[in-house]
């Protein structure tokens, strides 16, 4: 039985961008036919398909952070010791999270702000676009939370935790 | 202070192996944070900024495509019917081997797809006939070279985003070079094969060649139908590449019924991780580029190699640049690499009258040799894992085939027109 928080992490992370994901390859595509076939295009889908992008980008981006897929310059970062490791990614981690600690209310009030702005063709207020960037934040900061306590515990002589299999497999 | 900051938590957090999207994005935000920039503009740069650039769709799109073919073994087929256009020669597989990655070029636009695709069955085809291993791995990851270089091309929609190229000239000019990489590479297969007598191919028999034909038409379609409609004036490159990434689904789902919803739910998620990784170090890049611009560092730099009378010479800076590129191809992945330094050198470029598309071309080709050399190789590495070939073997072997695509990188850099000449009659004025 999953936890609520790794049900809301999975929520966020996988099961909502992979449908993203198809509504942004079908919108696309039914832009094409739309166009070319019935000769009516229709702009909003447009819109709904670069949103879409941008939303998969930033729920991707996290999602990539959890499985740590992001590419790294590791030739470095390899020959480190496990702690020497730890180090450097706990030190970045949590310079990491104070910047994301500096931004996260002005970013916030800006998409607040951006409510009462509307999108060209869809109408829909330009927050629900923005919004995906807070959540990412969020989402990365709590990342990292996790990362720096299990990598002191582990530094700790704690046992390290079996690796979570990823939910589409 | 702000750009000392920015600069040392860069280079710093770069160098001892943290993420580079978060390297990028943590110097860029802490520029912005100390010269008390509206912080709305970190938003309004790494979100906003994308909706200018429809073109980026493509990326994903391409990346979805390539995974679904791989996933439903379609590129099975075109590893089949490349062998019908290699007679009796010694070292046929490894002909077919580039052939085969020329046709799937024409519908990946990635090397590590070129190579995780297609890589285990031509290395398993390849040994099986009695070539060495890692000779058969190093072909297959040589050739993945020619994913990119052949459009559609991830990275020349990136580099387009950032230059300001014409994506559709710029893949109008990646044709020819592709077909002079591949012709380089399978010079030196066929010189090894000589040498360490390989065993000979052979003529396909009518029947066989008309029921791989018939096998691989379908997906032989693809290539046709993303070109095709590009430059037939049909389609975009993000509408060619949605119309493609729905019609390998149709012919995996439906037609050849090769890949379950199940697969296709795995292959939507991980698309959507790579969007993540590769997407999301683009908007990085743009905040860093926003960061380079205000400073203005690109035309500083461009200034200074102008004062050295350097600019007067377009051999010298290719030259250079390419030194440049293929030194960072050994340590740097190919996308960072473009991020990075092409906002930094494009003011040089332009000052030394360099054509974009060239230039785009030349830059994505010695990126892609990149992917080859240690120690940051990806593509012997993937092949080695794929295979359980040791990294060392395959990486000797690899090495040989690197001679023969800078040769190729030379040409391509030396004879602009070896890039020009197909984009000028499609109506390139450059």
């Amino acid at each position: 039985m999953k936890s609520l928080p790794r049900r809301i992490f999975d929520f966020l992370e996988v099961y909502l961008p992979a449908a993203i994901f198809s509504v942004l390859i079908l919108s696309v595509f039914v832009q094409v036919v739309f166009r070319y076939i019935f000769d009516q295009p229709i702009p909003q889908l447009f819109e709904i398909s670069i949103y879409s992008f941008i939303w998969v980008i930033y729920l991707g981006g996290a999602l990539a952070t959890r499985y740590d897929q992001h590419m790294r310059f590791d030739l470095i970062y390899r020959k480190l010791s496990r702690n020497g490791r730890y180090v450097v990614d706990m030190f970045f981690d949590t310079l990491l999270n104070v910047i994301i600690s500096v931004i996260i209310y002005p970013t916030i009030a800006t998409v607040v702000q951006m409510y009462k702005l509307k999108s060209d063709t869809l109408g829909i207020p330009w927050s629900y676009l923005l919004v995906c960037f807070p959540i990412f934040l969020i989402l990365i900061f709590i990342h990292n939370t996790i990362s720096i306590v299990l990598k002191i515990r582990e530094m700790a002589g704690a046992e390290k935790p079996a690796e979570e299999t990823p939910p589409w497999l | 202070m702000a750009v000392v900051t920015w600069l040392v938590i860069f280079v710093i957090s770069f160098a001892l192996g943290y993420p580079l999207a978060f390297g990028m994005f943590m110097g860029a935000a802490s520029y912005v944070i100390l010269s008390h920039i509206n912080l709305s503009t970190i938003l309004n740069v790494m979100v906003i900024q994308y909706e200018g650039n429809f073109v980026l769709l493509a990326v994903p799109l391409f990346i979805f495509t390539a995974k679904v073919m791989n996933a439903s073994q379609l590129t099975d087929r075109l590893f089949k019917f490349a062998g019908a256009f290699v007679g009796p020669v010694r070292g046929g597989l490894g002909h077919v081997n580039v052939i085969a990655n020329i046709i799937f070029a024409g519908m990946s636009g990635s090397e590590i797809a070129d190579v995780s695709g297609l890589g285990l069955m031509e290395v398993k085809a390849m040994e099986a006939a009695g070539y060495d291993k890692p000779f058969a791995c190093a072909v297959s990851a040589s050739a993945a070279t020619l994913g990119p270089i052949i459009p559609p091309s991830i990275p020349m929609v990136i580099y387009a985003v950032i230059s300001g190229a014409s994506i559709g000239y710029l893949f109008l000019g990646g044709i020819l070079p592709g077909f002079i990489l591949g012709g380089c590479l399978m010079v030196w297969i066929g010189l090894i094969s000589r040498k360490r007598n390989y065993p000979v191919g052979r003529w396909y028999t009518i029947r066989e060649f008309v029921r791989s034909f018939i096998d691989s038409f379908l997906v032989l379609l693809a290539p046709v139908l993303l070109l095709g409609g590009i430059y037939g004036g049909v389609f975009t490159p993000t509408e060619a590449a949605a119309v493609v990434s729905v019609y390998a689904v149709v012919l995996s789902l439906l037609v050849y019924r090769t890949m379950g919803l199940k697969t296709l739910y795995k292959v939507i998620v991980e698309s959507v991780v790579a969007t993540g990784f590769t997407s999301f170090i683009i908007g990085c890049a743009l905040l860093f580029g926003y960061a380079l611009a205000r400073e203005q560092i690109p035309v500083a730099i461009a200034n200074f190699f102008v004062h050295l009378g350097v600019t007067q010479s377009k051999v010298l800076v290719l030259l250079s640049l390419n030194v440049l590129f293929l030194f960072l191809g050994c340590f740097v992945d190919a996308t960072a690499s473009l991020l990075i330094v092409i906002p930094i050198i494009l003011p040089l470029v332009e000052a030394a009258h360099i054509d974009l598309v060239h230039f785009g071309v030349v830059v994505v080709l010695n990126l892609m040799i990149g992917l080859s050399t240690p120690p940051y190789g990806e593509a012997p590495i993937i092949i080695s894992r794929l295979t359980n070939t040791p990294l060392h073997d395959v990486i000797r072997e690899t090495l040989k085939f690197i001679v023969f695509m800078i040769i190729a990188l030379f040409i391509i850099s030396a004879i602009p027109d070896t890039v020009l000449w197909i984009p000028r009659m499609a109506g390139y004025a450059g």
